[in-house]
């Protein structure tokens, strides 16, 4: 018995270390006096929203608060809400939070306004609900250059390609705009495919590549997900197409914009999501914000891609 | 000899006739008494680790304790929890299932196009969770009839059922539900003395659940009858349980639970969301075999499960309360999962459990 009960107390005790470890390895920074404030996009380890992270960060540290930073692996929207309940119920300096399901998060950002707890929304809006300011693209705007340059590369003729992230309501009405946006100006213009890639990379380039494979005759693409720049290149390479398709995709990562000089994709949509977290933390702590701040919607192409790479983290 | 006389036909002759504590204690390996009876309960060797994390968290922030946060915790386990406790009873019965996330979606999404076509809240709720009893009674039957492992049918069910999904909706969330139904998924009702936090609906519909699905499993025939196939199929049919019967209905029960749960989180939403309910088969399966349930069938509690579920919920709230970097997080929550099952499976073979 004292030989059972004295390897129940190593093992619960293992399972303290194993609790308490952790705790000094692999812990963000310790809580500053001005207290935490807390950013939580869709993704935690999406090579963009990492980005946005590296903005954030920055201006936490040079307003003298502690960043904090949680995210899903999936984007699992009841995971990222609760995670906005878990900064309330620590009471966050504020919140940058990405409410990618507006609907789904109008009421926890008024549980967090109520509480006091400032609200900027990034990247898309919810604007039912009690935030202070949003920042982000504005998918308009973009999707209408996306449409405008295509076109002008196409000569006004060809056969378009959509591919989203996922069905989400934000991606939905970029797709929606930039069909429209061909339709009316560059009628000889066809989008003869429209899919989702998962943003998972394996997945992303299997539907990359079945996409060319069904529709030869592509030879436009608007990829309207930060992974779409991996996926299409590597989808072309191994489909024997690069130079044949032009691929506008999204977003400034290090990857993104190495293919981009190195004239695999065509451009990507800045987006603006380092300022995204940069800006939003300017934002938070503004006492009468202006409510809304467009970033950057530029299309960055091998000429304009320099400048973007001190956006990027290290690693 | 027995009391009566008669001739135990049980007793093999020739053996020591001390019973088996009083054996035990002269060899020395192990005592009886208190510490014994206690380590002894089902639920302990899992509940030891819940304390310990607890201890440990609380120590380190103040704020674990607070009343927003267990609150928090106990409304972040009301999902799961909802799902994980009927899980009990399939894994009780030897089965598997790992449709219940999407299962959870379709019940939300279906209940929600139900509202948006006019139907009134509570015959759209019974319509969801009338589609999770199809897709469950699919499912026990497939397995049953046809003797396809639970692995491979609820594992293209899972595919099914977030397929229908996708096409009901086209990815695009149900919105807007009636005010009503969201209000419900956002209010509290129950506010306990000199507490600043009422306890959200989600958690006492949990509880409720729990004390019944517990009673039902201890006290009941068809309970003792879950347990009767899990443990032995073939002396349980033998005994003149209906074998086939009994699992199917365990099927039924999760998947109208796993509907019921997706419908809860629509109605906390605000709207029906195409990819609700994703990842939650792996954590129902976890707080089920965290919390002691034998993935072999024949053992598990409910309160066992509880327990487990509550081990990651604390677990992730802790994590994130301590600030542990979100990419230490997997790491930590798997080292401790298997330490805290360690844990029981050591007590439960040392003491011949």
């Amino acid at each position: 018995m004292a030989l059972l009960r004295w390897q129940i107390v190593g093992i619960a005790l293992a399972l303290a270390v194993a609790t308490a470890l952790p705790i000094g390895c692999g812990k963000q920074e310790a809580d500053s006096n001005k207290g935490v404030i807390w950013m939580i996009p869709s993704h935690r380890a999406h090579p963009v929203w990492l980005v946005g992270r590296n903005g954030f960060e920055k201006a936490c540290r040079e307003m003298g608060y502690t960043p904090k930073w949680n995210a899903a692996e999936n984007a699992e929207l009841d995971v990222n809400i609760g995670y906005v309940e878990q900064a309330i119920a620590e009471r966050a300096a504020g919140i940058l939070v990405f409410p990618y399901n507006d609907v789904a998060y109008t009421q926890v950002i008024n549980k967090a306004a109520e509480a006091g707890i400032p609200v900027v929304t990034i990247h898309w809006d919810a604007p039912a609900s009690k935030r202070k300011a949003f920042i982000g693209p504005d998918p308009e705007v973009y999707a209408v250059a996306a449409a405008d340059r295509l076109g002008e590369l196409l000569g006004g003729k060809g056969n378009v390609g959509i591919m989203q992230g996922n069905f989400n309501p934000l991606e939905n009405k970029v797709a929606r705009i930039f069909t429209g946006r061909l339709a009316r100006k560059y009628p000889a213009i066809k989008v003869v495919a429209h899919d989702e890639d998962t943003t998972e990379t394996v997945k992303a380039t299997e539907k990359a590549i079945n996409m060319i494979q069904t529709h030869p005759e592509l030879n436009g693409v608007f990829s309207s997900t930060g992974g779409g720049a991996v996926s299409w290149s590597k989808a072309m390479e191994e489909t024997g197409t690069l130079g044949r398709i032009y691929v506008i995709s999204m977003d400034v990562t290090r990857q993104n914009l190495d293919l981009v000089k190195a004239g695999k994709i065509y451009g990507v949509i800045a987006q603006g999501i380092y300022d995204e977290g940069y800006q939003g933390v300017k934002l938070l702590l503004q006492d009468s914000p202006k409510p809304i701040n467009y970033t950057d919607n530029t299309i960055i192409t091998k000429d304009l891609a320099d400048p973007y790479y001190s956006q990027c983290g290290g690693k | 000899m027995s009391d009566s006389g008669r001739k135990d036909p049980f007793r093999l002759e020739g053996l020591p006739q001390q019973s088996p504590s009083a054996i035990a204690a002269e060899s020395g390996s192990v005592s009886p008494g208190l510490a014994r009876r206690v380590l002894s309960v089902p639920e302990v060797g899992i509940f030891i680790p819940l304390v310990v994390l607890c201890l440990a968290i609380a120590l380190a922030k103040s704020v674990f304790y607070s009343q927003r946060n267990i609150v928090l915790i106990l409304q972040n386990m009301s999902y799961t929890g909802l799902i994980a406790v009927p899980m009990t009873y399939v894994f009780v019965a030897a089965g598997l299932d790992l449709s219940v996330g999407a299962v959870a979606g379709l019940g939300g999404v279906v209940a929600g196009l139900a509202m948006q076509a006019g139907v009134p809240i509570p015959v759209a709720v019974v319509l969801g969770l009338l589609t999770g009893g199809v897709i469950g009674l699919a499912n026990g039957l497939v397995i049953v009839r046809l003797g396809i492992p639970s692995f491979i049918v609820t594992l293209g069910m899972m595919n099914v059922a977030r397929g229908i999904i996708y096409i009901l909706t086209e990815g695009e969330p149900v919105y807007p539900l009636p005010t009503a139904f969201s209000d419900f998924g956002n209010a509290a009702w129950l506010k306990l003395p000199y507490s600043e936090v009422p306890i959200p609906y989600s958690v006492l519909i949990l509880i409720a659940v729990v004390a019944v699905a517990d009673f039902v499993l201890r006290k009941t025939t068809y309970g003792r009858a879950i347990y009767a196939v899990g443990g032995n199929e073939e002396v349980a049919r033998l005994a003149g349980i209906r074998v086939g019967l009994v699992k199917v209905s365990t099927y039924l029960i999760v998947a109208v639970a796993s509907a019921g749960a997706g419908i809860l989180l629509a109605s906390r939403l605000g709207s029906a969301v195409a990819a609700a309910g994703q990842g939650w088969e792996m954590l129902s399966i976890a707080a089920v075999i965290i919390g002691g349930t034998s993935m072999f069938g024949g053992v598990g509690t409910v309160l066992g499960v509880m327990i487990g579920a509550a081990i990651m919920a604390v677990l992730s709230n802790g994590m994130v309360l301590v600030n542990i970097s979100p990419y230490w997080q997997n790491l930590v929550l798997g080292v401790i999962m298997v330490l805290a099952v360690g844990l029981d499976h050591f007590r439960r073979s040392r003491l011949g459990l």
